[in-house]
């Protein structure tokens, strides 16, 4: 027996309460969906890609969601010793991975990996070929480090990443 | 060195931090992980891009505790 869920942006109506992500620290996922995730999404600042059980009552009730942004990252040293052209510039375009929760009971299921996949597709498949996009990016909580590098992202591996609560990872788009 | 990044902010480097980010994207290859990752992901935009939204199955919810 299987779940039927349906990714798709957030909409008017939607019922983005009731997530149920199982740890206090992750409260701030829950709060973001229910407070700041719809403006955000009409005003343009971010946008929310949420999951919902196919089967549910309307509302459609939200057991997931992605939330992007546009991002760079900012560098001093300059990557034009690996590029095949000249970017005289340190800041590197990125869609980052703002926010993103899967509900307790679904955890594990693979809701989360196409969350995440579905963000690198779009960056790839809809960003790059029309507005420079090099990287896709994230702050990752430590106990999902792994999740997201069999998602493909790379920890940046140096003493102080590790230290932060959130290390920074990174998927470079130009390699596939 | 320095590491600047918050979740809807842009990611700053600097020192030790940006030239190890700059070896790791120069010497850096596409993994297994990565290629299938950005292959599924493709996948599931264009789906999203045509459909206006993506279905699958997952397996059986677990109830809640």
């Amino acid at each position: 027996m299987a779940d039927e869920v349906t990714i798709r942006t957030i909409e008017p109506g939607d019922k983005l309460s009731g997530l149920s992500l199982g740890l206090a620290e992750h409260q701030p996922l829950k709060t973001f969906l229910l407070r700041d995730a719809a403006k955000y999404h009409e005003s343009n600042l971010a946008k929310t890609y949420g999951a919902f059980l196919s089967d549910s009552d309307t509302p459609k009730k939200a057991v997931g969601y992605v939330t992007l942004v546009c991002g760079e990252i900012a560098t001093e040293a300059q990557l034009q010793a690996v590029e095949t052209a000249t970017f005289n510039y340190p800041h590197y375009p990125a869609l980052k991975i703002a926010r993103l929760a899967v509900n307790k009971n679904l955890q594990g299921g693979g809701l989360g990996r196409r969350l995440t996949r579905l963000a690198i597709g779009i960056a790839k498949d809809e960003i790059c070929p029309r507005v420079g996009c090099r990287f896709v990016t994230l702050d990752a909580k430590k106990g999902s480090i792994t999740f997201y590098e069999k998602q493909g992202f790379k920890l940046l591996d140096t003493t102080e990443n590790m230290k932060r609560d959130h290390p920074v990872m990174f998927l470079d788009l130009n390699k596939h | 060195m320095s590491i600047s990044s918050t979740a809807f902010g842009r990611v700053v480097l600097t020192g030790k931090d940006a030239e190890k980010f700059k070896s790791q994207v120069r010497y850096g290859r596409a993994s297994a992980a990565s290629r299938s990752a950005v292959t599924e992901g493709v996948k599931l935009a264009k789906q999203l891009s045509a459909n206006g939204s993506v279905t699958f199955r997952l397996p059986k919810i677990r109830p809640a505790k």
